[in-house]
């Protein structure tokens, strides 16, 4: 029984890598990619395999594996590790005209080794009962006395945290970036844990007033089927900071991919990307995940418009992964767990 | 070989570059290891109570309930750690239903959970069965040579045990202990989700933020040394005491209670069972059927199909091994022997993911060496189902052995040696003689083993082949998207999966 | 000879439990290795059954050296303390399972033969858990001797027997033994067990055979105080510059007795009293242990004159005598 179980499974794992194939290491764990590469499957007949971890273990994985990797496509789920992963070589360069024409300049590698596909803004959420949108303004700012023990943000490990410090660091330098990040710690309501919407919920709950979050998670808790969430979610008030005359525009990530430089079906790995630039694509990503789409002429979801409109920072992602590693020091320097 | 990836991490990338190290000792790494420390500490105390206390009650006492509770205390096995982690934060962090009906009647105030507290807690319901099941199978062989004496000289209950009870069965005990503490040690997870920085985030830190696998073997080498403390501490606590005692054990009468006394005892029982298996359940059972019908396609099936094979296959090799290893030992127990025991037990002491990485390094050099020598066309190991059961067997060894290991000492070692005597071979003794006594023991060490390879995480998210998903990736991945509601479905497949051969196993085994 | 250990030595780790073991045994002989618990003669048996291997010396067993040979290459017996039988297969079972791949009828033959031989017509079908100490301890020589040993070894037989059954049951033991023409090599800590069984007793101390003689031998002529001691009341004198070993027994109380001793403690054991007396001999004080008539009445004695039996078999060398 046992081994006819397993040859079975050995069966249908050689099939999988038998006909027309892409073979994708992905960061991102979303239902609705499931659902793309479904589409993509239909579409063009090409088999889409995924191995889903985090993004440092699977270009670890990568890495090991050489030029003998199966991967064709390498997915993360924010700029810092697309840019380490070009920096130790595991991309190729890509020329398509298509992604070149749809995705804007800013938000992809400008010799083609990666394309951003979404884009997330890290805002300011506040509890709309205690404080007023006028008494924000910019990610700095909330580093003032007046926010004492009201801020709420998560663990220093987690990459958007990394990738906002190392904005700062490459647009002030490594003195006010620190300096900055101290003062964050000073004002923490508690010491980090937990997600970003465990944030929010700390944020309702009292213990701080203001959090630092990515815009998707406000979408997700006013939809939760959990009437507990959509409680928090419409008690948080959606703060752009950094708008004002001069000032750099809110932070941003984006999720995105490159091609692998052992990709064997390199064809297929571009048709992927292609076609996970396409307005179909795009029109799924926004809907499903209240991810901005990276293709300006789709539109995000209509509960992600209602929050408006904002100035990006404009400052060229790699950046983040260039300064990552100085960032995450930082943060142990300041103590911030 | 089961070895060779553990060797390969602390041995990888010694030389490079200690300018990340400096930083972490500078900065924080101190701090680290006192968490690290604390956690182990407090573990430690919250599941020897609910361990040995559990254990004493349910063995030595009789009262109403007494076999539910048997079997009861060993189901918070079933729910892997991080799951229940994210169950107590959706239940009782803030803006949880129960914090909002307790807002509702007016309460002012209300807790964190999401800090170290909890960790210790969760961590120690989810791995305190360990002790529960290896002290209460030692109470029971040793019930009728301990109590009853100790009693009948007119010592107290009280007195009795612990002058008697523990240090008579530390052997189980500390066994049981070193398995939580090298878990703890190991976890990810939880202590992650939870905000706790222990020597895991600082190997995580080093190698997967910084890249700097040089700092993260030196970090795990620090971990190597509670590891070694907590072996050195079972070693020592076995002493010189190789006993075998009788084999059989009669039965025994067990002491009535009633009334009060009763009411404090169900009071004690009821908080590992409460909280370690009933309310996650309960939890996890309403999710499962509000979110079946979304989640429950073809993929499911398919998932646990993934599941089944490859626990299966991995806790069949592990036992395999365990059996040899342990009888090895038992023939000849030399330092040689012992030390090749030890040493492959590490691999339980590493996250995962560590392990997962050696696996990797290794296969693909592996690998790499057949392409480049014998014309292979592409990667023959790496990324196959054989990687991620290998996986298994390096991170779970230890599991399967150490359980092998006690249950071959239930049986006195004389009757190996009259078959032997009678002219039959050492492998003729251990088909005829041993392995038809240890069948029922070797079928629970089996199902310790599969229990720890269907809840493991980080190993199988890395190591996978592509498309393969099992129940604890699904439920991991719905979980970290913020819908760990949804994942119930999964992590109830995980505990039915669980569920059915322990009820199996105990009723059995009456 | 059926066996023969020359200078055999084991240490474990840092103890040196033998030292240098000298003994043999003639075919058909039984052999007891007696001296207290921890001496290491259990370590002997092990040895020579082939579960432990000697440091230094040799062992040879039906005149051929053992030093290659695997415990189960050795054909000899092994009755163990508790018995060690197979709990999850019945007598018949246990009993045919050390018999070589012959067909079912000649094994069934076999054992018929050996349930006869040790009485245990009708158990064949019962579990080792069902069975008395007794009769457990039957079944383990049952399913020794049916792999033909010549020698056999047990290991604290009489340990877990009754007391009261104790004589019994040796009796029918040695019985067998003799029956099955087998030798065999007693280990005990029981001084009475030993001389009653034995035709050759070691005495182990310190690592060593301190004395290695007939039963009779080692009870009349004991080669130390401490061998003396161990087989019963023993009381040593010296006369003409040898030591005598002049058990309570070899004694004369007459009114006319050369020696006369004062009564300085009595105890009665049933079927004779023990009586601890203070006298001069050559000038020097002893303590001398006798025996009384169990019908004697000592209510108002304060002494007793007594005679010993001299006896040269029993003297031995003052300079040799260790403590």
């Amino acid at each position: 029984m046992l081994k006819k179980l397993i040859a079975g499974v050995v069966l249908v794992s050689s099939i999988v890598y038998a006909s027309s194939e892409v073979n994708v290491y992905s960061h991102r764990h979303y239902d609705s990619d499931k659902q793309l590469f479904k589409m993509f499957e239909d579409k063009t007949g090409i088999k889409v395999n995924i191995v889903k971890a985090k993004a440092n273990e699977l270009m670890m994985r990568l890495e090991k594996e050489g030029k003998n990797s199966p991967a064709d496509i390498f997915i993360t789920a924010d700029v810092g590790r697309l840019y380490l992963a070009q920096s130790k070589g595991l991309f190729q360069k890509i020329d398509s005209q298509y992604l070149n024409e749809t995705i804007p300049e800013q938000l992809r590698e400008k010799d083609g080794y990666w394309f951003g596909l979404t884009k997330r803004a890290r805002v300011i959420v506040y509890n709309k009962d205690k404080v007023k949108p006028s008494e924000l303004s910019t990610y700095e700012d909330l580093t003032a006395p007046k926010w004492n023990k009201r801020v709420i943000i998560r663990k220093s490990s987690n990459i958007y945290n990394q990738s906002l410090l190392a904005s700062m660091i490459d647009s002030q330098g490594r003195e006010k970036a620190k300096i900055w990040a101290e003062g964050i710690v000073k004002n923490m309501g508690r010491a980090p844990t937990g997600s970003d919407r465990d944030q929010m919920k700390a944020v309702v709950a009292g213990v701080g007033d203001v959090a630092i979050v990515n815009t998707y998670y406000v979408g997700q808790l006013l939809n939760s089927k959990k009437s507990n969430e959509v409680m928090v979610g419409k008690k948080m008030g959606v703060f752009f900071p950094n708008q004002g005359e001069g000032e750099r525009g809110t932070h941003i990530n984006i999720s995105g991919a490159g091609v692998t430089l052992s990709s064997k079906n390199r064809d297929n790995a571009i048709k992927l990307l292609e076609f996970l630039a396409s307005p179909e694509a795009q029109k799924v990503f926004a809907e499903a995940n209240y991810e901005y789409p990276a293709n300006p002429n789709v539109k995000a979801s209509k509960l992600i418009q209602s929050l408006g409109t904002f100035k990006e920072d404009s400052i060229e992602l790699y950046k983040y992964g260039v300064y990552n590693a100085e960032a995450v020091k930082i943060f142990d320097e300041v103590n911030w767990k | 070989m089961v070895i060779l990836p553990i060797i390969l991490i602390v041995f990888y990338g010694l030389g490079t570059d200690g300018e990340n190290l400096q930083h972490l000792k500078d900065t924080v790494l101190l701090k680290y290891i006192g968490t690290t420390a604390k956690l182990l500490l407090f573990v430690s105390i919250l599941s020897l109570i609910f361990g040995i206390g559990s254990a004493f009650i349910v063995t030595f006492y009789e009262f109403r309930f007494q076999k539910t509770y048997t079997i009861g205390l060993v189901l918070p096995f079933v729910i892997p750690a991080y799951i229940l982690g994210f169950i107590y934060s959706d239940i009782f962090g803030y803006y949880s239903y129960l914090h909002i009906f307790l807002m509702d009647l007016g309460f002012k105030n209300y807790f964190d959970v999401l800090n170290f507290n909890t960790v210790s807690f969760v961590l120690a319901l989810a791995l305190y069965p360990y002790i529960y099941l290896m002290v209460r199978a030692s109470f029971l062989k040793n019930a009728n040579t301990l109590l009853r004496p100790a009693l009948s000289l007119g010592m107290s209950k009280e007195k009795a045990l612990f002058r008697v009870v523990l240090p008579l069965n530390r052997v189980a005990i500390v066994g049981g202990l070193s398995l939580v503490l090298m878990e703890t040690i190991s976890e990810y997870g939880v202590v992650s989700y939870y905000g706790v920085d222990t020597l895991s985030t600082a190997v995580f830190k080093s190698w997967f933020d910084m890249g700097d696998s040089g700092s993260a073997s030196y970090i795990s080498s620090i971990a190597m040394i509670f590891i070694l403390v907590i072996l050195l501490i079972e070693k020592f606590s076995q002493g010189r005491a190789r006993y075998t005692a009788e084999s059989a054990s009669l039965p025994f009468e067990k002491i009535k209670l009633k009334g009060i006394k009763a009411f404090f005892v169900h009071t004690f029982l009821s908080i590992p069972l409460l909280f370690g298996f009933v309310l996650p359940f309960i939890w996890i059972v309403n999710y499962t059927f509000k979110y079946a019908k979304e989640r429950i396609d073809e993929e499911f099936f398919i998932v646990i199909l993934n599941s089944f094979v490859a626990s299966a296959f991995a806790s069949f090799i592990i036992i395999i091994l365990a059996v040899i290893l342990a009888y090895t030992y038992r023939l000849a127990p030399s330092i040689y022997t012992k030390y090749i025991n030890k040493f492959a037990s590490l691999g339980y002491s590493m996250p995962g993911a560590v392990v997962a990485i050696g696996i990797i390094i290794l296969f693909a050099d592996f690998d790499h060496y057949l392409i480049e020598n014998f014309g292979f066309k592409e990667l023959l190991l790496s990324g196959t189902l054989f990687a991620l059961v290998f996986g298994y067997v390096v991170r779970f060894l230890a599991v399967g052995l150490s359980s092998v290991l006690s249950s071959f000492e239930k049986v006195e070692l004389n009757i190996n040696k009259a078959s032997r005597n009678l002219g039959k071979t050492p492998l003729q003794t251990l088909f005829q003689i041993e392995l038809p006594l240890l069948k029922n023991s070797l079928i629970i060490a089996y199902i310790l083993v599969f229990i720890d390879t269907i809840k493991e995480l980080p190993l199988t998210l890395i190591l996978r082949p592509f498309n393969y998903e099992t129940l604890a990736t699904k439920t991991y991945e719905l979980a970290i998207n913020e819908m760990v509601q949804e994942s119930a479905v999964y992590a109830f497949c995980i505990i039915l999966i669980c569920f059915i051969p322990i009820i199996f196993n105990l009723k059995d085994h009456k | 000879m059926i066996l023969n250990l020359k200078h055999i030595a084991k240490n474990f780790g840092e103890i040196e439990v033998l030292k240098d073991i000298n003994v043999d045994l003639k075919e058909g002989e039984i052999l007891t290795i007696l001296g207290a618990s921890g001496s290491g003669k259990s370590t002997i048996l092990n040895l020579i059954a082939g579960f432990e291997k000697p440091d230094y010396g040799s062992i040879n067993i039906y005149g051929k050296d053992t030093r290659q040979k695997e415990p189960h290459e050795r054909n000899v017996g092994f009755v163990f303390q508790n018995y060690a039988l197979f709990p999850h297969l019945n007598v018949f079972k246990n009993i045919s399972f050390g018999i070589g791949k012959i067909d079912i009828s000649k094994q069934t033959l076999q054992v018929e033969k050996l349930l006869k031989l040790t009485g245990l017509q009708g158990c064949e079908k019962r579990y080792p858990h069902e069975l008395s100490g007794g009769q457990q301890q039957r079944v383990a020589l049952a399913r020794t001797l049916a792999t033909n040993p010549k020698l056999i070894l047990f290991d604290e037989a009489f340990s877990n027997v009754d007391a009261i059954l104790k004589s019994k049951i040796q009796k029918e033991l040695i019985s067998i033994i003799k029956r099955s023409r087998v030798s065999a090599v007693f280990v005990t800590h029981d001084s009475k067990e030993a001389l009653s069984i034995s035709d050759k007793i070691a005495y182990l101390k310190d690592g060593k055979v301190s004395q290695f003689s007939t039963p009779k031998d080692i009870y009349n002529k004991p080669s130390s105080k401490s061998v003396g001691h161990f087989f019963g009341k023993a009381n040593f004198i010296e006369k003409a510059g040898k030591n005598y070993c002049v058990r309570p027994e070899e004694c004369i109380i007459k009114k006319s007795g050369k020696h006369k001793g004062l009564i300085t403690n009595i105890s009665y054991h049933g079927e004779r009293q023990e009586v601890e007396l203070d006298f001069k001999y050559n000038e020097k004080e002893y303590k001398f242990i006798t025996y009384v008539d169990k019908n004697f009445d000592l209510t108002n004695t304060k002494s007793l004159n007594f005679d010993i039996i001299w006896k040269n078999s029993n003297c031995m060398d003052i300079y040799t005598m260790q403590p």
